[in-house]
């Protein structure tokens, strides 16, 4: 009887050991999958396609923090409200005022200066066939890079859209002005280059993204002071 | 040898210590979140609010039925719930594999949907998955080295903390070298940059300026690089340069905390340097440490109900263990600090011990360096400093002290059907007779 018991235990065991060793080849793999996403563009990678597949999809990662290059310039959004006749607010900074030490403020801050951001610079998907195509134009690559750019803008900028919605919203609380357009500027200021550090200021630009139709929103309240510095400014 | 292997790894449970630390910060950012960016909730990730995002990409088909009813307007609050209730239940070690599962569901969701992530929140998410695995073992105080029958619980936890030592690597390894393919970064001039921002820079123009110093900005930037570089390495190396370079990543990630904004990104990553030290290299700096911090014995009256609710809440809040809470009708060690019983049954008494020195505090003082050393309580801190300066915390100690309502314990107690006296006079014509002192 313990003879055959033993028998069944190492039975039981063989399964566990089984068991144990198909859950070490799905690490590996992971890992080696994992590895292979995270890697620069090699022979290898462009290859397999596995990795973006899976670790792209089911377990993104980029751990280019501040690299290859740092973010150089600081990027504000300035929208300006527009009603029916025509009639229109100042431009007003939106993504000033806001305390990165405050998550919440910081993280509403992410979200406008994200998608400028996106709207701005290339993804890092698109990195390797950007190099490409300002070395070869022509290269029959670009063409598919176009349109990932335009993909990425399109959805950058109806991001926005929705953005200055919801700020056009909290100022139409305030002021009692129904607004149905909103005009969208992106203002970079680049830091000076290492060289120049001590006899330039940063630079400012202007990027346009022109009028958007606003969605009819709820009032969040994010930019109630911003609301009700306008509506004093209407009344006065 | 891979025999040997597999029953080490189902037979010892490791990093708990390190595992609990993980839990416990990753539970403490989500509920951060949680908590501050519920208000904004509906604009950041509503319907109606900003976000464009949409499950769809991860969940295929199925991502139209979860973006209808987890990005709804109540399905946006019903994910903050399951999100907050798995940070909370990874603060407190209840139901660890659940709570780990609904934090995970809850990061997954609004990372999705949002467009404000960092790489906290990226390596967050993906530690959650590993983090289901951990042995519950590890929320219990008396876990360690207690005998524990080999299992496969026990070797999915050690293969989980074996994938968070990998991820971590290859999240330093890899952002080390992808920097190393920056102009900036291999010039030397990558932190002056960064620095001079307004979203990621120095909070003062002083500090700004410091980093337009060329040696200041070299060194900073050089060291950055080498830190993440080598971290991978450095964990293979003895203890002491290892824990050396720990605390050399805490710092920095602290600097990154205060410096640049980047509270939740850091604080996952502090989280997780301190996850990367063993449960041998705890025991060496746990009785370091507690060496340097002051153990304080709390005498209460353990015959009082009310003193003894105090007592389990003092427990509760202590959560870096500085008190040790004894009833003195229990426990007489007070004789070792020449005092009485009259003395502590009059009054709260706390003794403060740090190695060789003793001091003693009595009455209102007691609940002052209580709530000293209590981080949760610090809020009512300025109230009880400004009574006692101006004494009215002294006067008013007694007579809570007098009043407080006193119940019999033990055999005399049934079915919680205990006298109630409600003076000290009463106290000493009863209790005391009653407990044989």
């Amino acid at each position: 009887m313990l003879g055959l018991r033993g028998k069944i235990m190492s039975y039981k065991y063989k399964v566990k050991l089984l068991l144990y060793f198909i859950l070490i080849i799905i690490f590996v793999a992971h890992f080696s999958l994992t590895i292979l996403f995270v890697l620069p563009p090699n022979p290898i990678k462009t290859t397999i396609k596995l990795p973006s597949i899976y670790i792209g999809k089911y377990f993104y990662q980029d751990w280019g923090l501040f690299a290859p290059d740092p973010i150089s310039m600081d990027i504000s959004v300035l929208v300006k409200c527009v009603d029916n006749n025509e009639s229109e607010t100042p431009f007003w900074n939106i993504t000033d005022d806001f305390n990165r030490y405050n998550n919440r403020k910081n993280r509403i801050q992410r979200v406008v200066v994200n998608y400028a951001h996106s709207y701005i610079n290339a993804s890092r998907e698109e990195m390797p066939l950007l190099k490409l195509c300002n070395i070869n134009p022509d290269h029959a690559s670009c063409a598919q890079l176009r349109k990932a750019e335009n993909d990425r803008r399109e959805a950058s900028k109806e991001g926005l859209r929705r953005v200055a919605s919801a700020f056009c919203a909290d100022i139409q609380h305030a002021t009692n002005i129904e607004y149905e357009k909103a005009h969208i500027l992106i203002e970079l200021s680049k830091v000076p280059p290492w060289s120049k550090r001590y006899t330039e200021s940063p630079t400012k630009s202007f990027l346009n993204l022109g009028i958007v139709a606003l969605d009819k929103k709820p009032a969040f309240r994010i930019w109630k002071a911003e609301g009700d510095a306008l509506a004093t400014n209407y009344t006065t | 040898m891979p025999l040997q292997l597999i029953t080490r790894l189902e037979s010892k449970l490791y990093n708990q210590i390190g595992s609990r630390i993980l839990q416990i910060g990753a539970g403490g950012v989500i509920l951060y979140r949680c908590i501050s960016e519920l208000p904004a909730a509906q604009f950041i990730y509503g319907p109606e609010g900003a976000a464009i995002g949409s499950s769809i990409t991860f969940f295929g088909d199925l991502g139209f039925w979860i973006d209808g009813l987890f990005y709804s307007y109540w399905g946006i609050f019903v994910t903050f719930l399951v999100w907050g209730l798995g940070g909370v239940g990874l603060i407190l070690g209840l139901y660890p594999r659940l709570s780990a599962s609904f934090a995970l569901i809850g990061t997954l969701l609004l990372e999705l949907r949002g467009i404000t992530h960092d790489g906290g929140d990226n390596i967050l998410r993906i530690i959650l998955l590993y983090m289901i695995f951990f042995h519950p073992l590890i929320t219990k105080k008396e876990r360690t080295s207690i005998e524990i029958k080999p299992s496969t619980s026990i070797f999915l936890h050690n293969l989980a903390v074996t994938a968070i030592y990998l991820q971590l690597s290859i999240l330093y390894f890899i952002s080390s070298t992808v920097k190393l393919q920056g102009e900036m970064w291999v010039s030397g001039t990558a932190v002056y940059y960064v620095t001079q921002l307004n979203e990621f820079g120095m909070p003062t123009e002083f500090l700004k300026n410091l980093f337009k110093n060329s040696w200041i900005t070299t060194l900073a930037t050089y060291t950055t690089v080498i830190y993440q570089l080598f971290f991978p390495a450095i964990l293979l190396t003895p203890s002491k340069i290892k824990l050396l370079w720990t605390i050399f990543g805490i710092l920095l990630h602290f600097n990154f905390a205060v410096n640049m904004g980047l509270v939740t990104f850091s604080s996952m990553m502090i989280a997780l340097l301190l996850f990367t030290v063993k449960d041998s290299e705890w025991e060496k700096i746990i009785p370091y440490v507690k060496n340097k911090i002051p153990v304080l014995t709390v005498y209460y009256d353990g015959q009082c109900s009310y003193c003894r609710r105090t007592a389990q809440l003092i427990r509760m809040l202590d959560w870096f263990g500085f008190m040790r809470v004894v009833s003195y009708h229990n426990d007489d060690s007070y004789l070792n600090y020449s005092l009485t019983f009259d003395e502590v049954d009059q009054e709260m008494h706390v003794v403060k011990k740090q190695k060789n020195h003793i001091k003693i505090y009595r009455g209102f003082d007691s609940v002052v360096v209580i709530v000293q050393y209590l981080p949760t309580l610090w809020l009512f801190l300025p109230i009880l400093l400004i009574l006692r300066i101006f004494g009215i915390g002294q006067k008013l100690y007694p007579w809570i002290a007098n009043n407080r309502v006193m119940s019999l314990s033990g055999h005399l107690c049934k079915n919680e059907n205990c006298s109630l006296i409600n003076s000290k006079k009463d106290a000493e014509m009863s209790v005391r007779t009653l407990t044989k002192r």
